[in-house]
């Protein structure tokens, strides 16, 4: 029994005193966690690019062209200039003339050449021939007396058709009593032949209508009669001869759209090229004038495109009264084109572009008819109902040469931070994030940014401290061709704390500034290819101080 | 001095180890229950039997990760948790346990000199073993693992549900108590994963990742026919989660896929179980058992869902498309990561899980007429062995009530104090056998595991002394 009693003592006072823990437990009302410090790193980004993906970054509008792993940058403008069918068309237009038939019974004929602007081009145009697309030939006879025996027949030998290949032929047919009548004709597919010889000299005259009257009758009066031979509404499928005739080029703009961000700096293309492609379906040589070759920069400022130096016979020539020549179309070849060069060696182009210009225009005039040299019949000339000119524009940048201190500046507006207090983790402790970024660089260019975090158009605070920018890729050392000399690696640390981070998520606006180099000091021009890489790892470097929450 | 000598051997011999499971159980003496242990136990009553859910409920919790008091304390109304002392305590690989079982029937004659039974009980098991590699993870984070890897390969479950049919018989040959038993399971359902190899090494001072992968997920006797639709989303919130959101696991509620599922017997096992008792003299009786050496084979509705591939990721390759303004998304970057590995989803082939084995090694020495002590020394093995060192007194009280008090070197702890009670009024025989209820009940700050088995057995018959 004693035994009995022991055990039993034992047992309730062992968890008696195992109550005062449990009381003990009962009784939390919090939970104090010592201090601890993890560190978390995730990598994020490992990828290689190439110089051509950073421009097409920068700029989407803009054509990388890649040519045996050079890179050139690519302004392309297309412009077309048509002719004004207004302008060129063929008038409305009437010849007339009257005749007696002294004699009864007398037949009379007689041919009128009427030499006159036969067309609104340009006066010293010598047109041979024009096809006729559309239009109606009216002609009027009139007579004084009834006579019902009178017949009058017109001959127009300007005027054939696929029925009538010499000449066209109209006899009048009058109604009994009647004192006139009309004969209308469709003009459609019709030529009106406008060249005729000089009847003392034998010379081809342009521009002529030639035409006769015949009439006779067996009646015993005398009878005046008038004629009168209208054209109206004529358009033409094609004119031929010798044309003198004006089409303008209006001012047109080509964006040059990846030099929009920059904002200062040294830049130096060893060898641009401005290429102009004239193109022609005319059948005419003509010229093109460029009066105006004008860059603006994104300071309003302008320069003017010169030649200098040398010009070659596929140089273009810029200014007023400098012409390029382009060959005419044929019926064989019926569209033609030239290409016009300006580069380093024929014009100022190297200083133009390092001006950094965002914009280029130019204008001037096409003129037709307008040819060097000799040409063996001028006359055989034409201009289609759709002849055309058009110009392309196309400046081409292969990237090579110099940049110092260029600086590029690009804002992003409407920011809308994450809300890393959402992040229940981030919202209870403190913490700094470090953002590292691992360059491995084989593209000859330093590469330096800062971002300011802007509120209300004021700066309340930046991404590196005390620093203009921080070069976050180094160029390597090139050689003497400017190619590049292995990589150079940088790594580069951005730290944002929890005060940091609420103070920049209150900026609305953030300026990325770039700052590009080429090379080094002693070596700055560059050969940039489309193989060399840079290689960029970002990773995110998370320290979380849960604190020991007393 | 031979027995003393041998007490003593027994006991510094296992000092230096650790050690889990029923503890008490065996001190309580000659309950059927402790056959599932030794089978050489007798019971003192001619016939006992066990009925459906009355004779036997065991259920069992362990975590031998950490002691909570060594990395927490309460001051006042505050309970101070220190990650770093916590961290320290871990090992390599750590075990979370629960385990329940429950007799659905016995009965047990003895018949001249031999005590045959047969009995049927369910028992549900799982296994879940963690790394000290994600707490340090948690705690230090990810920087201490650049060229020393994060080993994940400790990772791992095993999820059993299985019923036993069991046979067995002890007989008595002089000093020599010799029994055996053999179990035929019905396995019923399974989840297991034991990784090959899983392991991540940061490489480099980018936080680049090497990621190897070797491993393994099987399951079988889940509905369904996809582990992919397990629909894992709903633990990103976990006060949302509800077992109804496995898509086919509410298969089980279906009263008919349930009847079918659990009667069936798709996934057959074998299981072992021997065990012998020597009495030494009229005070020392030894014992020693082996019990659960067995496996189940598994073969209802298999999924295998496996994982391989070693992989360096050291940041998505997308920067030239971000530098044309296409988004750039969380899921992209895990997306990428998840590329790199092979996964595939398998319905054939059979799988086998081994039972938990137990080892049992016992002294009980008679200090008075109804006085013992006993010691003894118990492991299980668990993808480990697991020891325990146990030491006890058992005291009668008339033939009315036997009381015993324990205290094990078990789960890190040296003071797991165990109770257990035995009352036999009349034909019935009540008993309760709890190791370390101390601590869950009344400090949860030391509690490391958990044992508790309670049941009402009927005996019936002439009584012998044992």
């Amino acid at each position: 029994m004693k035994k009995i009693k022991t055990i039993l003592t034992i047992i309730v006072i062992s968890f008696s005193l195992g109550g005062c823990y449990l009381n003990d437990y009962r009784n939390i009302e919090k939970i104090q966690i010592d201090s601890f410090n993890p560190t978390y790193g995730f990598p994020i980004i490992n990828s290689s690019i190439t110089i051509t993906d950073l421009l097409s970054a920068a700029d989407s509008t803009t054509i990388i062209a890649v040519r045996n792993d050079s890179i050139f940058l690519v302004f392309n403008q297309e412009m077309d200039f048509d002719l004004d069918l207004n302008d060129f068309k063929v008038p409305d237009i009437s010849f007339s003339g009257t005749l007696e038939l002294p004699s009864p019974g007398i037949a009379f004929e007689g041919y009128h050449k009427d030499y006159k602007n036969f067309t609104t081009i340009e006066n010293d145009s010598e047109i041979r021939s024009i096809d006729l697309k559309n239009g109606t030939l009216t002609v009027k006879f009139e007579r004084d007396v009834i006579d019902n025996d009178l017949e009058v027949t017109i001959i127009l030998q300007s005027l054939t058709t696929s029925a009538s290949p010499d000449s066209t032929v109209i006899t009048s047919k009058w109604a009994p009593n009647a004192l006139s009548h009309t004969i209308t004709m469709n003009l459609a597919g019709a030529k009106l032949l406008l060249q005729a010889p000089d009847e003392t000299t034998g010379i081809p005259l342009y521009n002529m209508f030639t035409w006769a009257t015949r009439i006779k009758s067996k009646g015993q009066k005398e009878v005046q009669l008038k004629n009168t031979i209208s054209f109206s509404s004529l358009e033409f499928e094609k004119v031929t001869g010798l044309i003198h005739y004006e089409v303008p080029i209006p001012t047109q703009t080509l964006d040059l759209a990846a030099f929009t961000s920059i904002k200062d700096g040294e830049f130096n293309l060893s060898n641009p090229n401005v290429a102009l492609i004239l193109g022609t379906s005319f059948g005419i040589p003509s010229s093109a004038q460029i009066s105006n070759f004008t860059f603006k920069n994104s300071k309003k400022q302008t320069r003017e495109l010169k030649n200098e130096g040398v010009l070659s016979d596929n140089a273009l020539r810029v200014g007023v009264g400098n012409k390029n020549y382009i060959p005419a179309a044929s019926s064989t070849i019926p569209y033609v084109q030239r290409r016009l060069l300006i580069n380093k060696n024929n014009s100022n182009i190297k200083d133009v572009l390092s001006f950094l210009p965002v914009e280029v225009m130019l204008n001037g005039k096409f003129l037709l008819g307008d040819y060097n040299g000799t040409v063996a019949d001028p006359h055989s000339f034409f201009v289609n109902h759709g002849s055309s000119f058009d110009m392309d524009m196309n400046i081409e940048v292969p990237l090579a040469g110099s940049i110092k201190n260029l600086i590029f500046e690009k804002d992003i507006d409407n920011i809308e931070w994450p809300k890393l207090d959402s992040i229940k983790m981030l919202s209870n402790y403190d913490y700094n994030i470090d953002m590292l970024m691992k360059t491995t660089n084989e593209i000859p260019l330093t590469f330096g940014l800062q971002v300011f975090f802007i509120e209300n158009e004021v700066v309340i605070d930046s991404l590196y401290n005390n620093v203009m920018v921080e070069n976050i890729v180094q160029s390597p050392r090139v050689d003497n061709l400017g190619l590049p000399i292995g990589n150079t690696e940088k790594t580069s640390v951005v730290t944002m704390d929890r005060k940091k981070y609420e103070r920049v998520s209150k900026a609305s606006q953030m300026r990325l500034k770039f700052n590009l180099e080429t090379a080094t000091e002693t070596q700055r021009d560059v050969l940039f290819k489309a193989s060399q890489k840079l290689n960029v790892q970002m990773a995110v470097k998370l320290h979380l101080m849960v604190p020991s929450n007393n | 001095m031979k027995r003393i000598a041998f007490i003593i051997l027994l006991l510094t011999g296992t000092m230096s180890i650790s050690a889990q499971s029923e503890l008490t159980l065996p001190f309580l003496g000659n309950i059927f229950q402790n056959t599932y242990l030794n089978p050489s136990v007798q019971t003192e009553n001619e016939i006992s039997i066990g009925l459906p859910g009355l004779s036997s409920i065991q259920f069992q919790v362990i975590n031998n990760g950490f002691v909570p008091s060594k990395s927490m304390s309460i001051i006042g109304n505050t309970l101070h948790i220190s990650p770093h002392d916590l961290l320290s305590q871990l090992r390599t690989q750590n075990l979370l346990y629960a385990n329940a079982s429950i007799d659905l029937l016995h009965v047990k004659v003895r018949y001249q000199n031999w005590d045959i039974w047969y009995g049927l009980r369910q028992n549900q098991q799982m296994s879940m073993f963690y790394p000290k590699s994600l707490f340090s993870l948690a705690i230090v984070g990810n920087e201490q693992f650049k060229d020393v890897p994060m080993d994940l390969t400790p990772l791992g479950f095993n999820g059993s549900v299985y019923r036993e049919h069991t046979v067995g018989a002890s007989t008595e040959m002089g000093k020599w108590v010799f029994g055996a038993r053999i179990s035929l399971l019905q396995g019923l359902t399974n989840a297991y994963l034991k990784p090959n190899n899983i392991t991540v090494t940061v490489t480099d001072d980018m936080y680049s990742m090497n990621g190897d992968a070797d491993a393994v997920i099987k399951t079988s006797g889940l509905p369904g026919d996809s582990l992919a639709n397990f629909n894992l989303n709903q633990f990103r919130h976990f006060d949302k989660t509800n077992t109804d959101n496995f898509s086919d696991f509410s298969e089980f509620m279906n009263t008919y896929y349930s009847a079918n599922s659990f009667t069936r017997f798709r996934n057959p096992g074998f299981a072992l179980s021997l065990g012998a008792l020597y009495k030494y003299d009229d005070q020392l009786t030894l014992s020693f058992a082996l019990s659960d050496l067995g496996f189940i084979s598994w073969n209802d509705n298999n999924k295998y869902f496996s994982v391989k591939g070693e992989s360096e990721f050291k940041g998505i390759d997308r920067l030239g498309s971000m530098l044309e303004g296409n988004d750039f998304t969380t899921d992209s970057l895990f997306n990428d990561i998840a590329s790199n590995f092979e996964t595939e989803e398998d319905h054939q082939g059979s799988y086998s899980t081994w039972l938990h084995t137990k080892f049992y090694v016992s002294a009980k020495y008679q200090v008075a007429q109804r006085t013992h002590l006993h010691a003894s020394l118990y492991g299980v093995v668990n993808r480990k062995f697991y020891p325990a060192l146990t030491l006890g007194v058992n005291q009668e009280l008339g033939r009315l009530l036997n009381v015993s008090l324990t205290t094990s070197m078990n789960q890190r702890k040296l003071s797991n104090i165990g109770f257990g009670l035995l009352f036999k009024p009349g034909p019935v025989q009540f008993y309760l056998a709890a190791d370390n209820i101390y601590s869950p009940l009344v400090n949860p700050l030391n509690f490391t595991n958990m044992n508790i088995r309670v049941g009402l057995n009927i005996v019936l018959g002439r009584v012998r002394k044992l």
